[in-house]
Formats: structure tokens, C-alpha cells, sequence
């Protein structure tokens, strides 16, 4: 299958690298550039600088060194990312609650298919 | 209608008093020790009225023995010194008789009780005289026929009868003989002792009065009228007495002249007919004991009252308050304050009790202490498995993650054409994949539910769409095995109810889930519909091989299938059923199951329209 040729940025924040790269796959499959970062405070840095906010990031919660829920709160609080969407990826569906909840677009728990993530991102960008 | 009323209050009082009875130790021990204070004081005061009237009878009967005695005295010596001036004047001789004469005259002035004397020689003639008011005792003709004069000559005293004059005055004739053979006589005015007599008093009601001991006749009354009509005694109980009863002196209880109750003494006058009574009015007599009585009542009464006041309290202070620190602490002790001491400084049974109550709170409290550290342990302990879970599952789910990413990239050919075979068995990598995944939801779930750690998210769902996703999510899986699933939306719900849209998600794919793993042919039916007013419900029917009767008390509990062989190869760890209940109960809601083997199941969960939020967050 080819990777459709796109402009839309997808950030793949997931500390486990094989799974991240099963996310990008997918999101490519989808139509996104995808770029996958497996650490909290580096994603967090990543946000900071980007230039132009990514429409889809998949948020595993469970990261090292910043926890996901610090990302979500600070992607939230920046209008510059107003109109990025979220996918929470948690392995515990009772951890996800209130807040973080309220703040993300999606919540899928682990294991997320392969395709049932590039059905839903593909849906997203219609 | 006070009448009417005044009986059911009479009931309800009896009642009350009951109740307070059996309620109460201390009604049965006042009225005990009261009652026995009560008798105590009675037989006391019984003793004083008995010594008290006899003290008060003898007291009196001595006093009236005394007034007689002291009349009948009176009497006598006054008879005794008449005679004796009549001696007196028997001595001159003969010679002498115009002195004689002027002698008794100037003896009548002198002494007033003197009506007539006279000296007479043995044949009856007058030798000398002298009288007050006229001369009844010089008659030669009727004198010598005279019973005075007969027995006087004779040698005897003679103190006769009593005589009443033509002006009422009362006599008495009396005569002793003189030396020379003739007699002296002398008639006595008797008024003025007799109205010394009656005018003995003593007491406010005591007289003394004389009667007759051979007719009866009255002589002397306090009222002269009485003896004015010549009122006789003879029928009344008294002077039977004295006519029955040989002796000299009387008395006892009678009734008076006038019909009254008396205590009389009697005493006859020696040497003549007379009978000094003296009586006094029961009542007098009775006086002081009724005093007595009175005032021994009154006495017992305010005693009694003041001893039973003071039992009572001291009852409270020794028992019952006591008893009511015990109560109360044992109140507190079994609302859980544990640490709770009565105080206690006595070293009686009560003492003893409370001591050992104290000791036994403080057992329980260390119980308790014991208790309650062991089940923080065990809280601990189960937060612990709970994270221990947590961890693990996550652990799982990650590589879980991976196979299951990477076989369906290989079934989507991502990684190259892939054959017939190789898709079957990347197909069964990921339902297993799917399976162990579920099954590591499961384990993670009961365990929170049973350490009490899994919280409900209340929030507004469209029933509507809660079918439709079990629908999609299910469709395919009941299609593969040639089921029908349908739904059916009860109109008369609401467009949104309050829940946990999730956990109910996951209690309908979970039911429905397990209707297409044990149903062969035929079809699932999930419905959600109103019940009553205040709950709605979810039903899950499926035409499957149905759940054996012994085996329905059973499928709730966890790890539990039923061992069957056409089923137990059907995978999961049995934790569905068990974990749905669960979260039913944590729902405020209740699970029902109907089955007929061979037929079907149904399950039905009830929920409440507003949903319990003991446990939400």
C-alpha cells in the first residue's frame, strides 16, 4: 500500500517504539505525515517549537519522564493547537477519567488495532 | 360525661403503671422496701394506740374512782358528824330540858343543814325541840309508830330514807338513841349535799350523780330536774349491773340516763342505800387515743412519705443511676465509642459491673484497634493486588498492542501479498489477540470492584445510541455465526437517561456477547424499555441452549461456568457474568435471569431512572 502524499501532521507520542511505528503506519495509510516522539518531556519540547500544529495526535498516557496528562492540559491550554485532535491511547479505561476525559477527542483503549486507528484518523480528515 | 372518661383514664393509669413495672427495677424494689417501712410503722403505731388508750382508760377510771370515793367521803362524814351532835345532845339529863330546848335551837341556827331536832323520852314525848321550817318529827301519835323512833329506842342508829318536804326541800330523818331510854332525832336538809355532790366536775363531760341501789331513784343529778320528777335509774344497764354483781364498786362502759355512751364508776356510800356514780362521755374518754390516733396517722403518713422519698433517692443514687450510666455507656460503647469509661469509684456489685464493663469496652476497643489495623492491611493489601493489576495489565498490553498491530498490517499485505493461509492464521492471531485482551479487562475490572476501587461516571446517553453501538460492535461477530441481533427502542423512554454509558456498554456486550457464544441458530434481541415510574430496563434474549436450574444460582459468582461440554470450550475465565453483576449492584440496579434449556435465556437488568451515586464520582 502506498503513503498518500499529504500536508496534514499527525504526532505519534507512544514510549514504545514498536507500537509507534504501528501508529505511523497507520496514520500514513491514512493520508497524515506522522511523526512519532517516544518520550514525554521530548514531545513536550517538540510541541513547544513546532511551527504548525499538528491535526491528529495519538497520546499514550503512560510516558516516560512527563506524564501524557501534562501534554494533553498543555496542548489544551495553547490556541495554537485549537483545532488538533486527540487520541488517547490507555491501557486502563478506569484511569481515564473527568478532566482528561473532557479534554481529548477520543479515548481508546489498549491494544489499539491497526485498523481500526486508520479507519478513525481517515475519518477525520473528511 | 366526666363519668364516661373518668373510667378509661382509671384503665390507662393502671396500664401506665404496669409498663413502668416491667420497665423499671425500681418501682417493684420502692414498693417492697416502702411496703415493709409501711408495716413497720403501722404495727408501731397500732402499739402506741393500744398503750396510749389503755394508759388513758386507767387514767380516767382512777380519776372517777377518786371523784366517788371523794363524794361518798363527803357523804359520810357528813352523816357522821350529825349523828354525832345528835349524841351530843342525848347527854344533859332531864333536869335540864329548857336549856336542852334553847341548845337545839341555837344548833339549828348554827348549822343550816338542820331542819329539826328533837328529844324524846321512851314513851315518844317530846322533852325538847327546835326546828327550821316546821315540826314534822313531834307528833306523839304518829312518832311512836315511826320506824326511826322503833329502832332509835331499841338502841340502834337509824339513818332513814329520804323524804321530800311540802317546799321540795329534800330530808333526811336520822335518830340515835339517848341515855336515858328516850331517842334524839333529827331531820337533815340534804339540798345543799347533794348539790355539793352534784356539782362534782372533772374533765370538760365527768359528773357524779347518787341513785337509790334499791329502786334506782335519782337522789342527786347535776340536772335538778332529774331529780325534781323523781326519775329513776332502775332500767338502765348500770344499775343492773350493781343489783347483779355482789360488791361494793362498779364500772366499766354503759350508757347514761340521757342514752349516751359513759365509762361509770360506782361506789356504794358504806352504811347506807346510796351510789356515788360518777361518768364521763366515751368520747372524752376516747379523746386523748383519737389524738392519738390522729396524730400517729399523720405521723406514719409523713414518715412514710419521708422514708420512701428518701429510699427512693437513695434507690436512684445506689441503683439506678448507676444503672443509667451503664445503660448510657453501653449505648455509647455500641455506637462505637469504644474509649467511652463510666466512671466508677465503688467496689459494690454495681462497682464490680461497671468495672468490669469498663474492662470489656477497653477489650473491644483494643479489639477493635486490631481489627481496624488489620483490615487498613488488608486494604492496603487489596490496593495493592488492585495497582499490581494495573500494572501487570498494562504490561500485557503493550506487546498485546504490538501483535495485534503487526498482524493486521501483515492481513492488510502491508508487508507483502500474503496467501490464503497465512490470512487465516493472522485472523486467529488477532481474535485471540482480542480475547486475551478482553480477558485482561475482566481481571482488572473484578478486581477493582471487589476492592471497592472502581468508580461510575454519571453522565447523560442516548439509549438509542447505546443499542446501536452494541449493534455495530456485535453485528459482525452474530453474522459470522449466522445469528440475527436486533434491537428495540421502548418509545416511552426518555431521549436521555443518566448512567454510565460505558459500563452499561460493557454490561450489554458482555450479555449479548455471551448470547452469541452459547446460541447455535436462531437470533439475539437486546431491548431497552421503561418498567414503572421510577426504573428502565435492558434485556438481552437469545434462542441458545439455555442455563440448567441448578446451574442459575451459580453464574454470578465469579471464575464460575457451567459445566457443560458443548460450552466450556467457549474461552473466557468466567469473570462476564460476575462482573456485570456487580456493576448492577453498584448501579442501584438489579440483574434477573430467565431460562428454559434448549430454549434460551434472557437476562434483564433493572436500573433506577436516577442512578446511585454512592460509588460515582
Amino acid at each position: 500500500m502506498e503513503t498518500k502524499q499529504t500536508n496534514h501532521q499527525a504526532c505519534i507520542i507512544e514510549d514504545e517504539v514498536q507500537l509507534a511505528a504501528i501508529y505511523t503506519r497507520a496514520l500514513e495509510l491514512a493520508g497524515y505525515q506522522a511523526e512519532a516522539i517516544n518520550d514525554g518531556q521530548e514531545a513536550m519540547q517538540h510541541l513547544r517549537q513546532v511551527e504548525h500544529a499538528p491535526a491528529l495526535v495519538i497520546l499514550d498516557l503512560n510516558l516516560p519522564r512527563l506524564p501524557g496528562k501534562e501534554i494533553l492540559r498543555y496542548i489544551r491550554a495553547d490556541q495554537r493547537f485549537a483545532k488538533t485532535r486527540v487520541i488517547l491511547a490507555t491501557s486502563d479505561s478506569a484511569a481515564v477519567a473527568g478532566e482528561i476525559e473532557a479534554k481529548s477527542d477520543i479515548v481508546l483503549l489498549k491494544p489499539i488495532g491497526f485498523t481500526q486507528l486508520r479507519e478513525l484518523a481517515s475519518r477525520f480528515l473528511i | 360525661m366526666a363519668k364516661l372518661r373518668l373510667k378509661p383514664l382509671i384503665f390507662r393509669m393502671i396500664r401506665a403503671h404496669r409498663r413502668a413495672w416491667r420497665r423499671s427495677i425500681r418501682w417493684p424494689l420502692l414498693t417492697a422496701l416502702s411496703g415493709n417501712v409501711l408495716l413497720t410503722l403501722l404495727v408501731v403505731g397500732l402499739g402506741i394506740y393500744v398503750f396510749v388508750s389503755s394508759a388513758e382508760q386507767r387514767s380516767w377510771q382512777a380519776r372517777q374512782a377518786e371523784n366517788a370515793r371523794e363524794a361518798s367521803t363527803l357523804i359520810r362524814s357528813f352523816l357522821e358528824s350529825r349523828l354525832s351532835q345528835l349524841l351530843l345532845v342525848s347527854l344533859p339529863d332531864l333536869t335540864q330540858v329548857d336549856s336542852a330546848s334553847r341548845a337545839l335551837d341555837s344548833y339549828i341556827q348554827r348549822d343550816p343543814s338542820w331542819l329539826e331536832i328533837v328529844r324524846l323520852n321512851g314513851q315518844g314525848e317530846t322533852l325538847a325541840g327546835g326546828y327550821a321550817d316546821q315540826p314534822m318529827l313531834q307528833n306523839m301519835f304518829t312518832t311512836r309508830q315511826a320506824q326511826w323512833f322503833r329502832q332509835a329506842k331499841n338502841g340502834a342508829t337509824y339513818v332513814g330514807n329520804l323524804g321530800v318536804s311540802a317546799n321540795d326541800t329534800s330530808y333526811l330523818v336520822i335518830a340515835v338513841p339517848s341515855a336515858d331510854g328516850g331517842v334524839v332525832a333529827g331531820r337533815l336538809r340534804m339540798d345543799s349535799l347533794w348539790d355539793t355532790v352534784a356539782n362534782i366536775r372533772f374533765g370538760s363531760t365527768g359528773i357524779a350523780y347518787i341513785l337509790n341501789d334499791e329502786d334506782g331513784r335519782i337522789i342527786a343529778y347535776p340536772d335538778p330536774q332529774i331529780v325534781r320528777n323523781n326519775m329513776y335509774a332502775s332500767d338502765t344497764q348500770l344499775f343492773q349491773a350493781i343489783q347483779q354483781k355482789p360488791g361494793n364498786e362498779w364500772n366499766g362502759a354503759f350508757r347514761s340516763l340521757q342514752g349516751k355512751p359513759v365509762q361509770a364508776h360506782a361506789l356504794l356510800i358504806p352504811n347506807s342505800r346510796w351510789v356515788v356514780v360518777t361518768e364521763v362521755s366515751m368520747s372524752e374518754v376516747r379523746q386523748t387515743r383519737t389524738l392519738a390516733l390522729q396524730i400517729s396517722a399523720a405521723g406514719i403518713a409523713l414518715l412514710w412519705v419521708l422514708i420512701t422519698i428518701t429510699i427512693n433517692k437513695r434507690l436512684a443514687q445506689l441503683v439506678m443511676q448507676p444503672m443509667e450510666s451503664l445503660r448510657e455507656g453501653a449505648d455509647r460503647v455500641g455506637h462505637g465509642d469504644l474509649s467511652h469509661q463510666i466512671p466508677n469509684d465503688r467496689e459494690d456489685e454495681i462497682g464490680r459491673v461497671t468495672m468490669q464493663f469498663n474492662e470489656m469496652a477497653s477489650q473491644l476497643a483494643e479489639r477493635e484497634q486490631r481489627l481496624v489495623k488489620a483490615r487498613d492491611k488488608a486494604l492496603i493489601d487489596s490496593q495493592f493486588k488492585t495497582d499490581l493489576l494495573a500494572r501487570v495489565s498494562h504490561d500485557l498490553r503493550q506487546p498485546l498492542g504490538v501483535i495485534l498491530g503487526f498482524s493486521e498490517m501483515i492481513q492488510d499485505g502491508i508487508f507483502g501479498p500474503v496467501t490464503d493461509g497465512q490470512r487465516k492464521a493472522t485472523g486467529d492471531i488477532i481474535t485471540s489477540t482480542r480475547h486475551l485482551s478482553q480477558m485482561v479487562s475482566d481481571l482488572l475490572d473484578s478486581a477493582r470492584l471487589e476492592s471497592h476501587n472502581l468508580h461510575l461516571r454519571i453522565d447523560q446517553f442516548s439509549p438509542d445510541l447505546l443499542l446501536r453501538q452494541s449493534c455495530s460492535q456485535l453485528g459482525l461477530l452474530a453474522e459470522r455465526k449466522g445469528l440475527r441481533l436486533t434491537t428495540e427502542l421502548d418509545p416511552r423512554l426518555p431521549q436521555t437517561l443518566r448512567g454510565d454509558v460505558n459500563r452499561l456498554q460493557q454490561i450489554v456486550n458482555n450479555l449479548a456477547g455471551n448470547a452469541i457464544k452459547f446460541t447455535q441458530q436462531g437470533s439475539i434481541h437486546i431491548r431497552a424499555y421503561q418498567v414503572d415510574e421510577s426504573q428502565w430496563a435492558l434485556s438481552v434474549a437469545d434462542t441458545g441452549a439455555g442455563i440448567p436450574a441448578d446451574a442459575l444460582s451459580f453464574i454470578f459468582e465469579p471464575f464460575r461456568q457451567v459445566n457443560d461440554p458443548a460450552t466450556r470450550d467457549k474461552g473466557g475465565v468466567g469473570l462476564g457474568l460476575s462482573i456485570v453483576q456487580q456493576l448492577v449492584t453498584l448501579m442501584g440496579g438489579k440483574i434477573q435471569v430467565e431460562s428454559t434449556v434448549g430454549k434460551g435465556s434472557t437476562f434483564c437488568v433493572f436500573l433506577p431512572f436516577e442512578p446511585a451515586l454512592k460509588q460515582g464520582d
